[in-house]
């Protein structure tokens, strides 16, 4: 067991905080950071390795940095529990990239100035545990690029993770498209990835090109504001590199300030720094293995707010249910894949439908990834909406009803009609969206 | 579940050796392989433990067909056809054991009686120095393709050495590269043509035929034809024009194509395509075995687009489709390099 620095019980003490100062404010009472019900002793076990991998502070000698953003994954993902959202933006990070001058309106990652996403720390600031003295001056934003664009990201609570990853790709596709029984103008599309753990073995391979998707088996993308991450394994092993800068056989490649080639040597470290992707296993499974929020109580009003929010065509992106996959094998520790009866065949409530959707210009970041250009976000699940303070990829807004007003492009046949609601029926679907 | 002892051993061999690609078969394909073996790029999950999306020897997907086309094709559509796009697809059966597979064609919303159609109404002749195209269709009939290799089959371009023009593909120079070029290699993909295929009176294709599975050929017995977008002059690298084989591509040798050229393509993520063609009843010699570029629809597997949406080839993005007339699809932009120019 991994003993507790300074920065680890900082966390403590700020998730306490934060905890007592929700659970003032309203709803937000309950510890969100509980496995899934059913786990056998071995996974139980798993989880508790994992969520102390989750909440430890990473040095230098273990790989932090050069650059990076937070040393610890529950840094940001704390609101409720570890593993939840954040309250505030303190911690958003921006990605930025580039739209060419040409007609085609190219997206570029900016992978030669140091995107596509951006940190903000690097060992020099840290000040603390910077055994070769690495003085690397954290990422700035290349304003001087032409066609920059940049897009905050708020960080989306990880809790119930494991059921969305064990969804079959089939179930998912079932609902892409223009069908009969969708309101007028909603659609849906899959954004595609590839599943990270069938990628040529999964100790011993390093994906060659930096941070882009590696070539391999396709599979539904379901993870990330843009849906371009198919697999839970990948959601948490890529972050680990880009937010904290611990490399694994996956994502080999450092993170390199304003995409400098080489790092000098009092920077540069062994990499991979997970060399065995163990860690990376320990996180993925705390997050595999963590439970879902679930559902408040069930009023009269909640009852026909769920029935308005249905006739109103929201459930035509946010959909009900999903059931997982027959068998969903975790990768396990010892190297094997693990069948995870808490995770096969379940049927499970997230509230939306894991495609993606065109939300019209107001919501257009510009920011391409895969097959979804700005305008066009994987919708969000709502199961534990009663916890969250902001809304939103860049949580801009704090209220139901600017979340609501945002909706376009496809969204607007639902949003036009809720806002044509009388306000008796409008606070019940804002009473069903409570319960969740 | 079978527990890897080799995993350890296996890894680092797969981390250090190259894997040889090309599918795997396995003895028994109802038993799978056990976890975290090296499978580059194949279409096994490791997640559920089983083939999803195509079986190396027995199994059955369907394209979804979309109204659309590629850059600087005539797109020929109406709001009919983007209405019957919501159920009209290509499905695919195969068998390796029986050496068949069997494809059924299903098409909604199509123009009951044969359109007129003129390229001139809506841009040039797409002819080039290489292909041949007709300028109107009159009384036609619609194939459906099928498009393996996806932008992965290798082919090979002569191009003047003095003056960076193309000469031709390999296909032009059956004798050996003319003098003085050079070769450059660009990805094109291989497509073979259904029969012929006509709506009913209530305007749906419905249609179903059967190939070989270890030798793919249209009804000349061609391996059907292969294309790429290629640079007509690499003094502009990055204007690229559409080339296609003409005259058929021989089943017997190197271009034989069989159904594992799609479970491959599948497997390796650039999946495969079906798309639909108008074209004369009687298609003229320089039209045999390649398509018209008078486009009806799109489709891919296992990255489908949906109905509503387009696949914008130049960014790879979906966009909703906000009108559904016939139109030549946006030909690729540039050039953005001029190296012949001081």
């Amino acid at each position: 067991m991994k003993k507790l620095n300074t920065g680890e019980i900082m966390n403590t003490v700020k998730s306490t905080v934060l905890l007592m100062a929700i659970a003032s404010a309203g709803p937000a009472a309950a510890q969100l950071d509980v496995p899934l019900p059913g786990l056998t002793a071995a996974e139980l076990a798993a989880f508790n390795v994992g969520k102390a991998a989750f909440e430890h502070e990473f040095t230098a000698s273990e790989g932090l940095g050069p650059l990076y953003n937070r040393t610890s994954c529950v840094a940001c993902h704390f609101q409720g529990g570890v593993g939840g959202g954040e309250a505030g933006l303190e911690n958003n990070v921006i990605h930025f990239g580039a739209i060419d001058g040409t007609d085609e309106e190219r997206y570029l990652d900016l992978f030669e100035r140091g995107g596509p996403v951006q940190q903000v720390r690097s060992l020099a600031s840290v000040g603390l545990d910077n055994p070769n003295m690495c003085m690397l001056m954290p990422d700035a934003i290349p304003t001087d690029a032409p066609g920059l664009i940049q897009s905050s990201r708020h960080t989306p609570p990880v809790f119930g993770l494991g059921l969305i990853d064990a969804v079959p790709d089939d179930q998912i596709l079932e609902y892409e498209g223009r069908q009969r029984w969708k309101k007028p103008g909603v659609l849906g599309a899959a954004n595609w990835g590839v599943e990270l753990e069938n990628v040529r073995g999964f100790a011993g391979y390093t994906v060659i090109r930096p941070r882009t998707q590696p070539s391999g088996a396709p599979r539904v993308g379901r993870f990330g504001w843009h849906g371009s991450t198919a697999t839970l394994f990948q959601f948490s092993t890529e972050p680990f590199g880009i937010e904290l800068g611990i490399t694994t056989p996956f994502f080999a490649r450092e993170n390199h300030p304003q995409g400098a080639g080489a790092l000098s040597p009092e920077c540069a470290q062994s990499t991979p720094n997970d060399p065995n992707s163990a860690i990376s296993v320990e996180l993925y499974n705390f997050q595999a293995l963590l439970a879902a929020p679930a559902r408040g109580p069930s009023t009269r009003d909640v009852r026909r707010g769920e029935r308005l929010f249905k006739s109103i065509g929201c459930q035509d992106c946010h959909r009900k249910s999903f059931k997982t996959a027959k068998d969903y094998y975790a990768l396990w520790p010892d190297g094997t894949a693990h069948r995870v009866n808490a995770l096969s065949n379940k049927t499970f409530e997230p509230w939306a439908d894991l495609l993606l959707h065109d939300l019209g210009p107001l919501l257009d970041d510009k920011r391409h990834q895969g097959r979804a250009n700005g305008r066009m976000w994987r919708t969000t699940p709502l199961w534990g909406l009663r916890y969250r303070t902001e809304y939103l990829h860049d949580g801009s807004v704090t209220t139901l009803e600017d979340a609501i007003a945002a909706h376009g492009g496809e969204g607007t046949w639902s949003r036009d009609a809720y806002f044509g609601l009388n306000q008796r029926n409008q606070d019940r679907i804002k009473a069903f969206l409570d319960s969740l | 579940m079978k527990k890897s002892h080799l995993f350890l051993t296996l890894s680092v061999i797969a981390g250090s050796t190259a894997i040889a690609h090309g599918p795997r078969h396995d003895p028994d394909p109802e038993t799978p392989p056990p976890a975290f073996v090296p499978r580059t790029e194949t279409g096994f999950s490791s997640i559920e433990q089983k083939w999803v999306y195509a079986h190396p020897d027995k199994g059955e997907f369907r394209v979804p067909l979309v109204v659309g086309a590629l850059p600087r094709e005539l797109n020929v559509a109406t709001p009919e056809m983007c209405e019957g796009e919501v159920d009209s697809w290509v499905n695919y059966k195969y068998d390796r054991k029986k050496n068949k597979v069997w494809v059924t064609v299903h098409i909604e919303g199509m123009p009951t009686e044969p359109p007129t159609i003129c390229y001139s109404d809506y841009q040039s002749n797409p002819s080039t120095q290489f292909n041949e195209y007709p300028d109107c269709v009159e009384d036609g009939v619609w194939q459906v393709w099928t498009i393996g290799n996806l932008f992965h089959k290798d082919m090979t371009f002569w191009y003047d050495a003095t003056t960076l023009q193309l000469l031709g593909g390999d296909d032009r120079f059956p004798n050996g590269p003319p003098a003085g070029s050079f070769p450059v290699i660009i990805p094109g993909v291989q497509m073979v043509c259904s029969p012929e295929l006509e709506p009913n009176r209530r305007g749906i294709i419905h249609s179903s035929f059967e190939y070989d599975f270890n030798n793919i050929v249209d009804m000349l017995g061609n391996a059907g034809t292969a294309a790429a977008f290629v640079p007509f002059s690499l003094c502009e690298p990055d204007r690229y024009t559409g080339y296609y084989v003409d005259g058929g591509l021989d089943p017997n040798g190197d271009d034989r194509f069989t159904f594992d050229a799609f479970l491959e393509s599948i497997w390796y993520g650039y999946g495969i395509s079906a798309a639909t063609s108008y074209e004369p009843r009687v298609k003229p010699d320089y039209l045999a075995s390649r398509d018209n570029l008078m486009i009806g629809h799109v489709g891919f597997y296992p990255q489908v687009v949906p109905p509503g949406y387009n696949l914008e080839m130049t960014s790879q993005t979906l966009k909703v489709r906000e009108t559904c007339e016939t139109h030549q699809a946006d030909p690729w932009a540039g050039p953005y390099h001029d190296l012949c120019t001081p």
